[in-house]
């Protein structure tokens, strides 16, 4: 369903080149969530853009279906339902009319746009907001309408880059079981996310991103015996350990436990 | 799926509700509203508090104790100075009596500006004194000439006219002429309830305005142009908020990338979004033009903005089409400028250099006494205040408005490509700096064409930079005439030539695909030796028609003069030209044009086009009609439109179909040269009688063979082989 095949991507930042992904390949399969894992400025977003073709790669492809989303960006898109990490609503707008008009432009007729709400709305519970304007809304409401506007043409695949990004315990809990949902409708997903427990809870395949390059990738197990680690995060902090050993002590000692803050790429 | 619509692709109803969402958003937010229906009901009684209370003190004639004096002086002409004097008396005799009377037959103008008298200057019994000169002396404010027909021998009597003349840049002058037309109007009535019948006591009274531009510079302020620079003003301010709402605003809230992410393409967003904020624009000026016109009428400040009693209607319409053109252009602009923004806070950043930018020229075009030409009528900004001045003033003239339509089409088009550019690009989403550069920085690998951003680009910059260098030559129209003609060829060569191949040089364009500088068939070669030599009938014969439809549309006085000008100014050219050996007008009216003109038009510009058409056809028309529309600027006349826009499709015609510029180049210096050389020696032509006598018709032989070779010529175009594609320059550019 999604394959991606030897992505390379590279910023220029003043004089300096930096490598946001370096000969990342992968698949994912219909019914299976992908964790795209990685501590801040792994590559994570600038993977799931260029799968999208929103972004170009510098080398490499990333198909969905069959079509390659540097040559067929459009087909590629229809495929794709996508949340971003930062993504917002429109806020004069309520979400009838954000959904409505996203459904437009999927292609989809106005009748099939209006089923669609009123089946979304019944599994995301957006109901008794979807005649609200959107600037009264909360962020976990928000974030749900997001969701559903990604779902709106009832794509095979999605991408989801962060979508639980400043949701409290409850809000994250009921995305990841939405994902769970949509999995169990034969979705291909791909999850960006730092909840790292959630991750292990319904991802059935992972890849672990340090520096654009793919560290560890597999089931569970394979990262287990890979890695001599039980969990997830502690597979992380090693990998943050090995980065701050590569720093001058001084800077370490600043960094904190968090290497980075430069945000996403 | 089975939900989709049918024709994905068929986009205009998505587009109309793209559009619809975008504006619905704007106008839903109420800071749009504000600036939309507050300003306008602000600004306007504002300004209109501040001209009546402050700058018009002395001219809008509060009522005040004293008597507002008029100075008036007299001339007469054809009667004697008895004559005069009789006809003075009677004259004043019948103001005391109104006077006297306190006058119920007085309008109301006369009773609004009570108390108020003319006071006739001391010289005002001369005969054939200039009126005028006294005026624009400061020696009378208002003048009467009174013109006395002879009464000997006269069955039946003529009237004595009175025709009245003011300055028209002065509002006490004008503010006197009025006073005085009232007056001799309610003498008129008063004569006639007094004899009952129209006699040679009426008095037939007409008015001459006069522009004194030495009186208009000492004013401070042009209300007429102050207007419509607060209207264009108020148009951009109404559009700057829905542009970074909708670009940098967008992508801040984090819609822009879900919007990105949708399979629609970025341009038809990006024009939805044009869209949108045009009609914001036009809603602004709408409002604004609704809130001038509200105020002009309510303050009765026609006079000061229209210089008339009332505003016309045709004028109103003429400016509100220039409000929607220029809304265009810096809709266009802002979103060009607001898609390089991440933030709202950035879009604000970048927009106030702008809007400081927009206000300097407008500064200059609030100097009085400037009119549109040279570098005045391609400036943004001051171009449009002129011209919007001069419409509101009936003044407005025909060439000048083409010149600032054309320029600003031509920078609207630029900036909304600059904005294709910007809009939603990596750089702009994702932070990186090097894409916006992208549009400007030299690329790394060969280009097979320029960009269809960098030719319209190179095409407004030739447009304004060719009509301030031809402006400042023309001022220099004493010069040597093989000196003019060096400058002449020069910037021709500079513009079209040197320009273009700079440009290719740095955008590393590749010269054969990029210019059509590729090989040809011999059988194109020689078709184009036929046009060439032969069409020149053909262009006679549409400059002809063109000239006799223009005079069908303008029979106005104006455009009859402008004609005659233009004929005039033709033969003396001519006359100049033949002064010079025929060689060098024949290198610097056809070699150098036509190389350099093909060089860029056909080849740069026209290669740039085709490399994204669909349709040729469509580049090769508006290849041609810019091409057209050059002409018209070059040479400053109207009736070259037509023919050189059906010479510029051709040539785009031929380029298209030979796949070389080569052939077209042949056309066009051939055919230059046939037309110039005709020019040059028409005096022996006529002599030798070889294409007939005078100005009659050619003969119908010699019409009849040079069309057949046209023809023929055409014909061999038509049969001449398809051009072959260029693998080598394909393989090498990956294209």
């Amino acid at each position: 369903m999604i394959d991606v095949e030897h992505l390379r991507k590279s910023f220029q930042a003043g004089t300096q080149t930096i490598r946001a992904v370096d000969d990342v390949s992968f698949h994912v399969a219909p019914a299976e969530v992908f964790g795209l894992l990685g501590p801040n400025g792994a590559g994570k977003t600038t993977t799931m853009r260029m799968i999208l073709g929103l972004l170009q790669a510098d080398s490499g492809f990333a198909a969905i279906q069959g079509f390659r989303s540097d040559q067929k960006p459009d087909e590629v898109k229809k495929r794709v339902g996508f949340v971003s990490a930062n993504a917002g609503t429109y806020q004069w707008l309520t979400p009838r009319e954000i959904l409505t008009f996203f459904g437009d432009v999927y292609g989809l007729r106005l009748d099939a746009i209006r089923q669609r709400i009123s089946e979304l709305s019944e599994l995301l519970g957006i109901g008794p907001f979807l005649d609200q304007r959107s600037s009264t809304l909360s962020t976990g409401q928000r974030q749900r309408i997001n969701l559903a506007r990604a779902l709106v043409h009832d794509p095979p695949v999605m991408l989801l880059d962060e979508p639980t990004l400043g949701l409290d315990v409850i809000g994250s809990q009921i995305i990841f079981d939405y994902i769970q949902m949509l999995c169990a409708r034969n979705k291909a997903i791909i999850l960006c996310t730092h909840s790292l427990d959630q991750a292990q809870r319904i991802c059935h395949r992972f890849a672990l991103l340090h520096q654009g390059r793919i560290v560890h990738s597999g089931s569970l197990g394979q990262l287990q015996q890979e890695t001599g680690r039980e969990h997830l995060v502690d597979m992380f902090v090693d990998l943050l350990r090995a980065s701050r050993e590569l720093m001058p002590a001084s800077v370490a000692a600043m960094a904190g436990p968090a290497v980075g803050g430069e945000g996403d790429r | 799926m089975s939900t989709s619509r049918p024709g994905w692709d068929a986009g205009v109803g998505r587009f109309r509700r793209l559009a619809l969402k975008e504006l619905r958003e704007t106008l839903r937010d109420r800071r749009t509203v504000v600036t939309l229906l507050l300003m306008p009901l602000l600004v306007y009684p504002l300004l209109s508090v501040i001209i009546r209370s402050f700058l018009l003190t002395g001219a809008v004639q509060a009522p005040t104790d004293r008597p507002i004096e008029y100075r008036v002086m007299f001339d007469y002409q054809g009667g004697s100075e008895t004559e005069f004097n009789i006809w003075f008396s009677q004259l004043i005799e019948d103001i005391q009596r109104l006077e006297a009377a306190e006058v119920p037959l007085l309008r109301p103008y006369l009773q609004q500006t009570q108390p108020a008298m003319a006071r006739f200057t001391e010289n005002q019994f001369q005969a054939g004194q200039d009126v005028r000169a006294a005026i624009e002396h400061g020696d009378a404010d208002v003048g009467a000439v009174v013109r006395i027909p002879p009464q000997a021998n006269q069955r039946q009597p003529q009237p004595v006219e009175v025709e009245f003349i003011a300055n028209q840049a002065s509002s006490y002058s004008r503010n006197g002429l009025k006073y005085l037309r009232d007056y001799f109007e309610a003498v008129n009535q008063s004569r006639l309830e007094r004899r009952g019948l129209w006699d040679d006591s009426y008095l037939r009274i007409s008015e001459k305005l006069f522009v004194d531009k030495d009186k208009q510079g000492s004013q401070a302020l042009s209300f007429g142009t102050l207007i419509p620079l607060i209207l264009v003003l108020m148009t951009i301010t109404g559009a700057v908020y829905p542009s970074i709402d909708l670009t940098a605003g967008e992508r801040e809230r984090g819609t822009l990338e879900a919007l990105i992410a949708a399979p629609i393409p970025r341009m038809q967003i990006l024009v939805a979004k044009f869209v949108a904020v045009l009609t914001v624009a036009l809603l602004t000026a709408t409002l604004n033009l609704i809130g001038m016109l509200v105020t002009v009428w309510a303050f009765k400040l026609e006079q000061l903005v229209f210089q008339a009693d009332r505003p016309s209607w045709v004028a109103i319409a003429q400016v509100f089409g220039l409000l929607l053109l220029y809304a265009a252009f810096f809709s266009s602009l802002l979103l060009a400028v607001t898609s390089l923004a991440r933030s709202f806070k950035e879009a604000q950043a970048y927009l106030i250099p702008l809007i400081l930018l927009a206000l300097a020229p407008s500064v200059v075009s609030l100097l009085p006494g400037l009119s549109i030409s040279g570098w005045l009528a391609v400036v943004p900004m001051i171009n449009f205040v002129l011209l919007a001045r001069d419409i509101f003033q009936g003044t407005v003239a025909f060439g000048p408005g083409l010149i600032v339509i054309t320029c600003t089409l031509l920078y609207s088009a630029v900036a909304l490509m600059l904005a294709s550019r910007v809009f939603g690009t990596d750089a702009i989403l994702y932070g990186s700096h090097e894409s916006f550069k992208d549009t400007v920085r030299r690329p790394a690998s060969p280009q097979a064409t320029a960009s269809p951003f960098l030719a319209m680009l190179s095409l407004a910059f030739i447009f304004a930079a060719q009509f301030v260098s031809l402006t400042f030559l023309a001022r220099l129209s004493d010069m040597e005439m093989p000196l003019l003609l060096l400058l002449l060829g020069g910037l021709t060569l500079a513009y079209y030539g040197l320009l273009p191949a700079g440009l290719a040089v740095y955008q590393r364009i590749d010269w054969r695909s990029g210019f059509g500088l590729q090989r040809f068939g011999t059988l194109a070669g020689v078709a184009a030796l036929l046009m060439g030599v032969a069409l020149w009938p053909a262009t006679m014969g549409i400059v002809t028609f063109s000239q006799t439809v223009l005079n069908w549309f303008g029979q106005t006085e104006a455009a009859q003069e402008l004609q005659q000008r233009l004929v005039a100014g033709g033969a003396k050219y001519v006359e100049r030209l033949q002064t010079v050996p025929f060689a060098w007008v024949w290198l610097t009216h056809a070699l150098i044009p036509a190389i350099c003109e093909e060089f860029y038009f056909r080849g740069f510009f026209m290669q740039a086009l085709l490399r994204t058409a669909r349709r040729p056809w469509k580049v090769i028309v508006a290849t041609g009609i810019v091409f057209g529309l050059f002409h018209v600027l070059s040479e400053s006349s109207i009736d070259r439109l037509l023919p050189s826009t059906l010479m510029g499709i051709l040539l785009s015609y031929v380029c298209w179909r030979t796949g070389s510029v080569i052939p077209g180049m042949i056309l066009h210096v051939l055919h230059n040269g046939v037309v110039i050389g005709l020019a040059y020696y028409h005096q022996q032509i006529a002599q030798i009688q070889w294409l007939g006598a005078g100005d009659a018709q050619l003969p119908t032989g010699l019409l009849l063979a040079v069309s057949l070779i046209a023809l023929l010529g055409f014909a061999l175009l038509q049969w001449s082989p398809r051009p072959a594609v260029d693998t080598a320059t394909r393989a090498r550019l990956d294209i």
